[in-house]
């Protein structure tokens, strides 16, 4: 078989000679090269290995068996992996050597055979002995750093493997590896290296399975002995577990039982103190150490236990003497010194260290692994007791705590719930004290809070004067003393045993009986904002828990206090933000109110529109305007910005902002009840800007009621047109004739003269033309005409003037009546007449056709002289007549309408008005037109109209009057009179008994016209019943004669009634008639 | 000879009309109203009519007397001229309408009427 050709040594080369020589022995497995002693040997081995008691023993003997045959071996056993402090590469198996029959340098060189890598070293430490190993003197080797992962794998290679295939080709050269006690149960490894033959195999596969039988044997006695043992102690244990001992008691059963079980020496139990720091011997059978007052006290450093504690297991250490560590701090003490060995099981619970059990003894090298194991057992019994006893006294505790932190945070949320219910500070602080005494006592505590720098004392508890601790606080400045600086620093409460003994803490006066205190720092939005006090009158009273509840209390009443704080702030901050909203409101309102205000009662119609013109909104001027009600315009989305008035407002937006005009127009429209209006629509584009945007929003329209302007400036340029025309005439005959003269030679001097005087004329009327279009131009821009006024005689004046019309107008004949005797008129002559009667002889003459007869006449009446001229033309309606004075010109301008009567009418009017007269007409349509009109009289005597129906009576009073030089109008009834009284009697002497109206109805009538009612009243009466008197006062007259009266009476009573009026108030001196602006009556 | 009909109220303007055309060799024939101008019309069969238009004395207007002669069969191929104060565009529409043939406007000058009417009359 050439695989197995290997290159041999020369002594194996030996032996395989021998062997194969003497190989017909008992056992075939044999290998052959064996010789006879080895076998022999081998055999005893094997038979040894049946008496064994321990698997150790087994490795033992089995090691130095193959030794004698010639192989290294050793044994390994895998601990369990721990990792090393301080070691980077975290894990690293240990192994223990359990069996080696090696020389020290073949060890090297077997076990780098075996881990295939080169060992670094390995550390050996002394103080151990490796368990076992009798014949190993090299200690317990540590295989760390290289190797140990190889050698896992071994470990792992074999659990995977089975035997046929444990040889393994390691390094430079073989070994063999097997796994003990089975390959089912690898705790160890048997590994042979050196000289090994591929033949050899069966040998050693028999001999694995010879040795799992015997260790599994071994093992089992040996477990069931162990078993045995410990359940005996354990039953102890246990029984004395369940009688409910106290720990000590407990573990001085322990130690006791286990000495006595080991039979070591002494035994002792130390348990790790609460910083896991220190041992504390607990319990220990030697009396020496067990009387003593103080408790030994050994660190967990440096001292065995630590090790023990530390790497988890159990150590037996077989010479202490060796061991350093052991004598380190207790050196100096003689009773330790007598131990030479000693076993350390490590107390371990869950993974948690309490302690160590150890027994120790005099004798070196007194214990076995075997005592470890069943050590490491009981170990693990004592430390569950330890901690059933800890966890209960703990539990205890616990409980005791817990029941307290209960109590606590019960009072913490009551004071939490206070806090946020109610917002009286005071009380608030009061209670947390109030809480805070039942979980923390105290003779006395306060809150003080920092206020405006200086420390108050807010709450206070179990002061017996507050006030006086109060003011004192406040003298004080707590706010500077060391103690609040230190806190206000730290934000961590202060606890002092004794204040006596603190020069930082300052005592007011009043509390000097504190001595124990908690100072806690009432914290609120990260700043200091006051301190809690807490004190009592004997020292030490508080601890580090007291101060910690007493923050929490403090924390609930700074939170207290931030709330108030807030509260009040966001109060205030509501109250204001309240004034400023209702005075915004209320201001708002004014605002609102007035624009309001400002577009209701505005006289302009103004209209808002949405962008396409509908309506949105409109004030009643509009309402006025249109004759339509905004509600309704509204729900029909009347549209009142048309594109057809404003087609700019209709064009693209952009545009339209980019120039924000205002859009005139004037627009005609008409009511529902079809009158006609016209405005001036000013319409302005409402932008909203928003940054750069711009966007319309509305439209707001005003109109103006242009209406009667457009009608007047409609009348005005007919005016022109009329006026214009006008002069067209007497232009006619000027231009005409002159162009006549100029061009024809065939004229006869009497045609030519007779031209000339056509042309003079017509240029005199084109001037009185021209001027009367001034003087209306005038009249209708409000200036008074200026009057040049003188006496005149009427009579002579206008028997001059008919002269001359005369001989104008041969076509007509002019009649002249005037009264004789007729007062002086007070007048403008040249007015008179170029104007006035130019005018109304020019209309008499125009409208009658030729050959007809114009009359004129004047007479006097009350206070003016009356001047009528009536011709037989065509006359006029009703309506003309009308339309003569209420438009200065015609409204229509049809061929067959009055021409040119309108202009010269209207300058008569004024003149005569400006005179203080009136004019009025009366026509009949073919049969002729009566013009009056009256002048002021230049001297006008005192009139008295007599209202009297019965005809003696009359003449009577009138006759009586004369006497008094008292000029009278008559009339004969109530109707007559009224008309009467427009001539401005300067008294009217009143019947009451009268046809038709009645007296009283009368003078009601006079009173109540504002043109007659300054005129005074004498009322005259058959009747004299006080009723009536009264009644007459009453209506305004201003004296009443009762009939039959003499004329001494009449006159004497007349005279003072006038002479009262003159004496008026209103001045002493009458004046002529004013117009009032009214248009004349039509009478007839 | 030819025969002119002057219509016109103011007698000074018919004297003008007169005056201006005795150049000629026409017989004027004189009316102040339109009922007489009517009436002479067709009384006198004139060639021409010089008609004013507005004449407030008479029912008719001028432009009713030019209607009525226009309709005349008998004096339908009568001239007629409108000699008026009014020379509005609406005057001369309704001129046209009614059959004018000619239209002056006051102030006019003679002669500029006179070479008018020896247009429109003689050859």
């Amino acid at each position: 078989m050439p695989d197995e050709t290997v290159e041999l040594h020369s002594k194996s080369m030996r032996h395989r000679a021998a062997g194969e020589a003497t190989s017909h022995l008992s056992n075939p497995l044999l290998p052959a090269r064996w010789g006879n002693a080895p076998q022999q040997k081998l055999l005893n081995a094997l038979i040894k290995l049946l008496k064994v008691h321990s698997s150790q023993d087994a490795y033992s003997i089995l090691c130095h068996t193959l030794a004698k045959t010639g192989y290294i071996s050793f044994v390994v056993a895998l601990e369990a992996q721990l990792p090393t402090s301080g070691s980077p590469s975290a894990e690293t198996a240990s192994c223990v050597f359990v069996a080696a029959a090696v020389p020290r340098r073949s060890l090297l060189r077997c076990i780098t055979r075996a881990i295939g890598r080169p060992i670094v070293g390995y550390r050996a430490p002394l103080h151990c002995l490796p368990l076992g190993a009798e014949t190993f003197s090299l200690g317990e080797a540590r295989l760390t750093e290289l190797g140990s992962d190889n050698l896992l794998k071994l470990f792992s290679l074999t659990r995977e493997h089975i035997p046929p295939r444990s040889v393994r080709q390691m390094g430079a050269g073989q070994c063999l590896t097997m796994p003990l006690p089975s390959p089912e149960t690898p705790t160890a490894l048997l590994v042979i290296g050196d000289d090994l033959y591929p033949s050899d195999l069966p040998f050693f596969r028999w001999l694995m399975r010879y040795l799992y039988v015997v260790t599994s044997t071994t093992h089992l006695v040996a477990m069931e002995r162990r078993r045995h043992a410990e359940a005996e102690l354990l039953s102890t244990l246990a029984m004395a577990i369940n009688s409910t001992r106290g720990l000590y008691d407990l573990l001085d059963l322990v130690v006791h039982r286990i000495r006595d079980l080991y039979q070591a020496t002494a035994c002792s139990v130390s348990l790790l103190d609460a910083t896991g720091g220190n041992f504390v011997l607990e319990a220990t059978t030697d009396p020496s150490l067990h009387t003593r007052e103080e408790r030994i006290v050994f660190p967990a450093q440096h001292s065995v236990a630590g090790h023990a504690i530390r790497e988890r297991r159990t150590l037996i250490c077989n010479d202490l003497r060796r061991v350093p560590e052991y004598y380190g701090r207790l050196a100096h003490r003689a009773d330790v010194e007598q131990f030479r060995s000693m076993i350390t099981a490590p107390l371990i619970v869950e993974d948690k260290p309490l302690g160590v059990i150890q027994l120790l003894s005099t004798q070196a090298n007194a214990f076995s692994s075997t005592n470890a194991e069943t050590l490491t057992t009981v170990a693990g019994m004592v430390a569950s007791a330890v901690a059933r006893a800890h966890s209960y006294e703990h539990a205890l505790a616990l409980a005791i705590s817990e029941r307290r932190q209960r109590e606590i945070a019960e009072r913490l949320r009551r004071v939490a719930l206070w806090v946020n219910a109610s917002l009286d500070l005071d009380v608030v602080l009061n209670r947390i004290l109030e809480q805070l005494a039942e979980v923390v006592p105290y003779d006395s505590a306060s809150i003080l809070l920092l206020t405006d720098g200086r420390m108050e004392m807010r709450a206070g508890r179990g002061f017996a004067d507050p006030d006086a601790i109060k003011e004192n606080s406040c003298r004080i400045n707590l706010q500077d003393s060391e103690l609040f600086r230190e806190m206000s620093h730290t934000r961590l409460p202060i606890v002092l045993d004794d204040v006596w003994e603190d020069k930082r803490f300052i005592l007011v006066p009043g509390s000097e009986q504190i001595r124990s205190w908690i100072g806690v720092p009432l914290i609120a939005q990260d700043q200091v904002i006051g301190m809690l006090s807490v004190d009592r009158y004997e020292p030490g009273a508080y601890n580090a828990e007291d101060a910690q509840t007493a923050l929490h209390f403090a924390m609930q009443a700074a939170i207290a206090i931030e709330n108030a704080r807030l509260h009040h702030m966001v109060q205030m901050r509501a109250e204001e933000l309240g004034m400023h909203v209702s005075a915004r409101t209320a201001e708002l309102n004014r605002v609102h109110e007035r624009m309001r205000a400002v577009l209701e009662q505005a006289g302009e119609a103004i209209v808002l529109t949405a962008p396409d013109g509908v309506i949105e909104y409109a004030n009643p001027a509009w309402e006025r305007l249109t004759g339509l009600r905004v509600e309704e315009a509204v729900r029909n989305q009347l549209r009142v910005v048309s594109p057809e008035h404003f087609p700019e407002l209709f064009m693209d937006r952009e545009t339209l902002a980019q120039r924000p005009h205002v859009y005139r127009r004037a627009i005609s429209d008409h009511r529902q009840d079809g009158s006609g209006y016209t405005v001036e629509a000013t319409v302005s584009p409402v932008f909203v800007t928003s940054g750069e945007q711009s966007e319309l929003v509305n439209l707001v329209v005003v109109y103006r009621d242009i209406t009667e302007r457009t009608e007047l400036e409609r009348q005005k340029n007919l005016f022109i047109s009329t006026a214009a025309h006008q002069l067209r005439t007497p232009l006619t005959s000027i231009l005409g004739f002159s162009e006549l003269l100029l061009t024809r030679s065939d004229l006869s001097p009497e045609q030519q003269q007779r031209y000339l005087n056509y042309i003079h004329e017509r240029a005199q009327l084109m001037c009185e033309l021209v001027q009367d279009l001034f003087d209306v131009a005038r009249f209708e821009a409000g200036a008074r005409l200026e009057l040049h006024l003188e006496p005149l005689d009427i009579g002579t004046l206008l028997d001059n003037v008919l002269l001359d019309w005369q001989e104008r107008s041969p076509d007509y004949r002019f009649i002249l009546e005037t009264t004789p005797g007729c007062p002086l008129v007070y007048v403008d002559r040249a007015r008179l007449v170029n104007q006035v009667l130019y005018h109304l002889l020019s209309n008499a003459t125009q409208y009658s056709p030729p050959g007809s007869t114009v009359k004129i006449a004047a007479k006097p009446v009350g206070k003016y002289v009356e001047v009528i001229i009536a011709d037989t033309g065509v006359g006029m309606t009703a309506d003309q007549v009308r339309n003569l004075f209420t438009k200065f010109w015609r409204a229509d301008d049809s061929p067959t309408a009055v021409e040119g009567s309108g202009l010269g009418l209207v300058v008569v009017k004024h003149i005569v008005e400006q005179h203080g007269g009136r004019i009025w007409i009366d026509s009949t349509p073919g049969k002729g037109t009566v013009v009056h009109f009256t002048l002021p009289q230049a001297e006008p005597s005192t009139v008295v109209l007599i209202v009297e129906d019965e005809e003696t009576m009359r003449e009577f009073e009138q006759d009586v009057l004369h006497t008094a030089h008292i000029d009278s109008l008559l009339a004969n009834d109530g109707e007559e009179a009224l008309r009467m009284a427009v001539y401005q009697p300067d008294l009217v002497l009143l019947d009451l008994m009268l046809p038709g109206i009645s007296g009283l109805e009368v003078l009601k009538a006079l009173k109540e016209d504002p043109a007659t009612t300054s005129i005074p009243v004498l009322v005259v009466s058959a009747l004299s019943s006080w009723q009536i008197i009264e009644e007459v006062h009453r209506l305004g007259a201003v004296d009443f004669l009762v009939k039959p009266f003499s004329p001494a009476e009449l006159i004497g009573r007349v005279r003072k009634a006038l002479w009262r009026q003159r004496h008026t108030l209103h001045g002493s001196v009458e004046q002529p008639f004013i117009s009032d602006g009214r248009s004349c009556e039509v009478m007839g | 000879m030819k025969k002119i009909l002057i219509v016109d109220d103011q007698p000074e303007v018919r004297e003008l009309v007169e005056v201006t055309l005795s150049i000629g060799d026409y017989q004027i024939i004189q009316a102040s109203s339109g009922d007489e101008a009517l009436a002479l019309a067709r009384a006198e069969h004139p060639d021409l009519v010089l008609l004013d238009v507005m004449m407030p004395n008479s029912s008719l207007d001028g432009f009713e007397v030019c209607r009525r002669i226009k309709s005349d069969p008998v004096l339908r191929n009568t001239v007629v001229i409108m000699v008026t104060a009014r020379g509005q565009k609406q005057d001369l529409q309704m001129g046209k309408a009614a059959g004018a043939d000619g239209y002056f406007t006051k102030p006019f000058s003679p002669l500029e009427l006179m070479s008018k009417v020896e247009e429109v009359l003689g050859e």
